[in-house]
């Protein structure tokens, strides 16, 4: 058996496949290409369904969210690999499946090694302790930090995403659903088309600031 | 269960299931749309954006606010979300801010981008009053030589009229020793206020653009630090400020009820703390306005950051 891998493929630059299976370069390209439905993402659907996953995880306070999510992957990627088709489920629909599966052994795993409980507690349950406050200095320089890579991200940023977003989330209450109207109205979509076009540039900048701040 | 059912949850239900309350029955169906429908994932992740950027907004109420506390902010993903939300706020504010000099008036307008400090001074309304008492003592002097000129001229005229300019002068002379005694008092007062240590900032209206954040220096041994907020523009008769910890959310102070001022062509609303309720970090000070119908309405975020030496 192969040791895991980063897989870098299609723009995708921290895939992690590991675990008790990995995979071949052909076999995560057919996982990829199964996942696209036919219409190639260049790597935008795994990492959509990924992020979905882990917020999966996340809401049932999962603290290792990440892990359990690439698990989920791999398993699939597995399990493709060893039918070589899967067709009763659309591919999102079996991910969630084994999501459910991954899940429900990580709560076993849990109990069974006597691991506290706020770590794998169900929605409506408390989740771990909250975090201790931060001394006035060092929230204050995060802060700085957060404010600085913000910058920078935006600038990666097409100038009309980087306008978009700061105008989107712009405002309070009945002003910011009156400026949403009226960017909708002045780029020509719907609401419902803007608010997803503003979801995914959101997204990519939180990830963007993520890995800025942790860089730093 | 068929896709279409995604259309029958409410923003409250997905609300609710994003804070952990959602019965488990609807949580474990909305847990599998969330992942394995796109439509109906986007949505969701665009009304976490705007709860948590309510939350940050410090708009959050009730049992929302209680479920956000408790189970939202149990998770490290999700409170660096929270993070993320406030620094694009403060982000957008410093960018409104960036405009403010230019929309403020050069009277207004502080000499220095820091703050000016004036130790061992009284505080701005006993400068004011003196200030108004000053005028008008120099008025009423300069009022009474005229009359005492007018009496002179009038006695070599008629009697009658020379007694209505001396009974005019006794009466302004009531009135200056009237103005007199207040002036006295103000100053008698004067050495109370001189006591405290106070240290001023004068915030401009938060617009769009980027700035550096005003910043109050603090010297050791200050007593109270006075905000002087200024309105874009004056729509309500009072106004409330609620001081609080941009990092947190956390209220640190709240105003009374306080009605604007005018200085210069412009409105301001001014507030004073005890300094020593002041930490070295960020602040925003939150203005909502109050109408006499009981509406309330924010009007402006006014971020400045304390330093103390």
């Amino acid at each position: 058996m192969l040791p895991g891998f980063e897989v870098e493929y299609c723009g995708l630059r921290r895939a992690h496949v590991k675990k008790a299976w990995t995979s071949t370069q052909g076999a995560f390209r057919e996982f990829l290409h199964w996942l696209d439905e036919g219409v190639d993402s260049d790597g935008e659907k795994y990492l959509e369904l990924r992020r979905r996953l882990v917020l999966y995880f996340d809401r049932r306070n999962c603290l290792n969210a990440d892990d359990l999510a690439d698990e989920t992957l791999s398993r699939v990627a597995q399990k493709l690999q060893e039918k070589g088709e899967i067709t009763d489920l659309s591919p999102t629909h079996y991910c969630y499946v084994i999501a459910k599966f991954v899940f429900l052994e990580h709560i076993r795993r849990a109990e069974h090694s006597h691991a506290s409980l706020e770590e794998v507690s169900a929605p409506g349950r408390r989740g771990a302790a909250l975090p201790a406050q931060q001394p006035p200095d060092a929230a204050s320089a995060a802060g700085e930090q957060m404010l600085d890579c913000l910058d920078r991200c935006l600038k990666k940023l097409p100038p009309a995403d980087g306008d978009l977003i700061l105008d989107y989330y712009q405002g309070e209450q009945q002003e910011k659903i009156q400026r949403r109207r009226q960017i909708a109205v002045r780029l020509g979509v719907s609401a419902n088309a803007l608010s997803i076009r503003a979801c995914r540039i959101r997204t990519k900048l939180e990830a963007c600031v993520r890995s800025c701040c942790a860089k730093d | 269960m068929p896709s279409s059912d995604k259309f029958a949850y409410d923003d409250e239900l997905l609300v609710r299931y994003l804070l952990g309350v959602a019965p488990a029955d609807q949580a474990e169906r909305l847990d599998e749309l969330s992942v394995s429908d796109d439509e109906f994932a986007w949505r969701l992740t665009g009304l976490e954006n705007d709860l948590v950027d309510i939350f940050v907004r410090g708009e959050l109420r009730g049992e929302h606010l209680k479920q956000f506390n408790s189970f939202y902010l149990s998770s490290p993903k999700r409170r660096q979300k929270v993070e993320f939300a406030e620094g694009l706020r403060q982000f957008q504010q410093r960018a409104a801010m960036a405009d403010a000099p230019a929309s403020v008036p050069a009277n207004v307008r502080p000499a220095s981008p820091r703050m000016f400090i004036i130790p061992r001074s009284s505080l701005q309304w006993g400068f004011a009053v003196a200030a108004v008492l000053l005028v008008v003592f120099g008025y009423l002097i300069f009022d009474n030589a005229r009359l005492r000129r007018e009496v002179g001229d009038a006695r070599a005229h008629d009697g009658s009229h020379t007694q209505q300019l001396e009974k005019e002068l006794a009466d302004q002379r009531a009135r200056n020793a009237e103005i007199q005694k207040e002036l006295e008092r103000t100053h008698q007062s004067k050495p109370e206020l001189d006591q405290l240590k106070t240290v001023s900032l004068l915030l401009p209206p938060p617009t769009r653009g980027l700035s550096a954040i005003k910043t109050a220096l603090v010297p050791r041994g200050t007593d109270l630090v006075v905000l002087v907020l200024t309105l874009e523009s004056a729509d309500f008769p009072e106004y409330r400020v609620t001081l609080k910890d941009p990092a947190t959310n956390k209220v640190v102070w709240r105003s009374a009820e306080i009605e604007p001022t005018p200085m210069g062509d412009r409105t301001v609303v001014s507030i004073s703390l005890r300094a020593d309720r002041l930490r070295p970090q960020d602040y925003f000070a939150e203005v909502t306005g109050l109408s006499p119908a009981n509406r309330t309405e924010i009007v402006g975020d006014y971020a400045f950051r304390v330093v103390l030496r």
